[in-house]
């Protein structure tokens, strides 16, 4: 897949899979990483990117297999855009779809 | 690669991040190897699913500045950081191969080999002398550092292999690299390369600073011209005014053209450094 467009989607990816339930920061990067052909490490930029713009915030948690984990999970504001974002998608899906007819 | 190689080289190429963001950055890495071992992934299953340190550097660039200007740092980054891996990995090698030098030197008491490649380092040395004052500290603490090696050479052998052991992982770099072709080419880029490169570089920056004063001259004439159109629009020095005003726009328009063509060689420029250190670092291995 084209690198541009996967970047695109990968806004989408993130929030919607964060308005399912919080994850912490591998648990995310591997889901996605496992259906997008990603590299892995290049999420977490997306992750900052995504909290600094208000979208995300982190809190920290005990596990019980060793050290606590840094979890993220959606504000107001991106729960907000995950509902316009995937308006969005849903509208270009549309449209491709019609031009793939 | 292992994991402290990956953080590390991360770290190298983070340049320019906020040191409480890159802290933060660094510490969401470390977090993630953890608990990769925890569900027995392997380091270096870990590293190559995460990519390159390089790239990671770019898009976390990218979230805190402009694409176009982030784009531009980091080419500047990474010139540097190829830059300062290559003086490491050329110091070092070096190091051993004089104190290969010298230790087989002492050894059997002359090698013909070995004094040529001494005699051909003191020639550089020597001219290197001639040139200027900082080269000859240069110079200076090259020969100290020969004698040093020279009476420390009973401990040379401890270090050497704890050096070794430590440096397994960059094994295959340390292995087959020629003494010859390390100093042909630091005596083709001190001798000639680096001025080179240098005096490019000023080229470019001199090419920026004039954009900059034409497009301020451009601007001042531009601005008189106005000036003086409003305050005394007399008909005979209206034509005279309005050349220069219409010169003014030229220069304005000469000067960004400067400028742009500054932005745009300053990064192909970058990317031939880049280019020209990957060679030579191909170039010193067999």
């Amino acid at each position: 897949m084209d690198t541009q467009f996967k970047k695109g989607v990968l806004d989408i990816c993130v929030l919607s899979t964060l308005k399912k339930k919080d994850h912490y920061g591998y648990e995310l990067v591997h889901k996605i990483s496992k259906d997008i052909a990603i590299t892995e490490g290049t999420l977490y930029p997306i992750l900052r990117r995504l909290k600094n713009e208000g979208y995300l915030q982190t809190y920290l948690k005990e596990s019980n297999e060793g050290p606590s984990r840094k979890y993220y999970s959606l504000t107001k504001k991106g729960e907000y855009r995950a509902k316009e974002l995937k308006a969005e998608w849903k509208d270009f899906e549309k449209k491709i779809n019609n031009i793939l007819k | 690669m292992k994991k402290q190689e990956f953080l590390e080289e991360l770290e190298e190429y983070l340049v320019g991040i906020p040191s409480n963001e890159k802290e933060e950055i660094m510490q969401d890495y470390e977090e993630h190897f953890k608990i990769g071992k925890k569900k027995k992934r392997n380091e270096g299953e870990i590293v190559k699913s995460l990519g390159e340190p390089k790239e990671i550097a770019r898009e976390m660039r990218m979230t805190f500045s402009s694409s176009k200007k982030s784009e531009l740092k980091s080419e500047a980054i990474e010139t540097w950081v190829a830059m300062k891996k290559f003086t490491k990995q050329l110091f070092h090698n070096t190091e051993d191969k004089i104190s290969d030098v010298i230790q087989k030197d002492k050894r059997d008491k002359s090698t013909l080999a070995s004094k040529i490649i001494l005699g051909a380092l003191i020639f550089l040395v020597a001219v290197l002398i001639i040139n200027s004052g900082f080269l000859k500290i240069l110079a200076l603490a090259i020969i100290g550092y020969l004698a040093y090696n020279y009476y420390k050479n009973d401990n040379k052998k401890t270090r050497r292999t704890k050096r070794a052991h430590s440096k397994t992982t960059s094994k295959e770099k340390k292995r087959g690299l020629s003494t010859t072709k390390i100093i042909l080419s630091l005596a083709f880029n001190l001798l000639f390369f680096i001025w080179l490169w240098i005096g490019l570089l000023f080229g470019l920056i001199g090419l920026f600073i004039a954009g900059l004063s034409i497009i301020i001259s451009g601007a001042a004439i531009f601005g008189f011209g106005i000036f003086a159109l409003i305050a005394h629009g007399d008909p005979l020095t209206k034509n005279i005014l309005f050349a220069g005003l219409f010169s003014g726009i030229g220069l304005l328009i000469l000067g960004s053209l400067f400028t742009s063509l500054f932005g745009w060689f300053i990064k192909l420029y970058l990317k031939a450094t880049q280019v020209y250190i990957q060679l030579n670092s191909r170039f010193i291995r067999k």
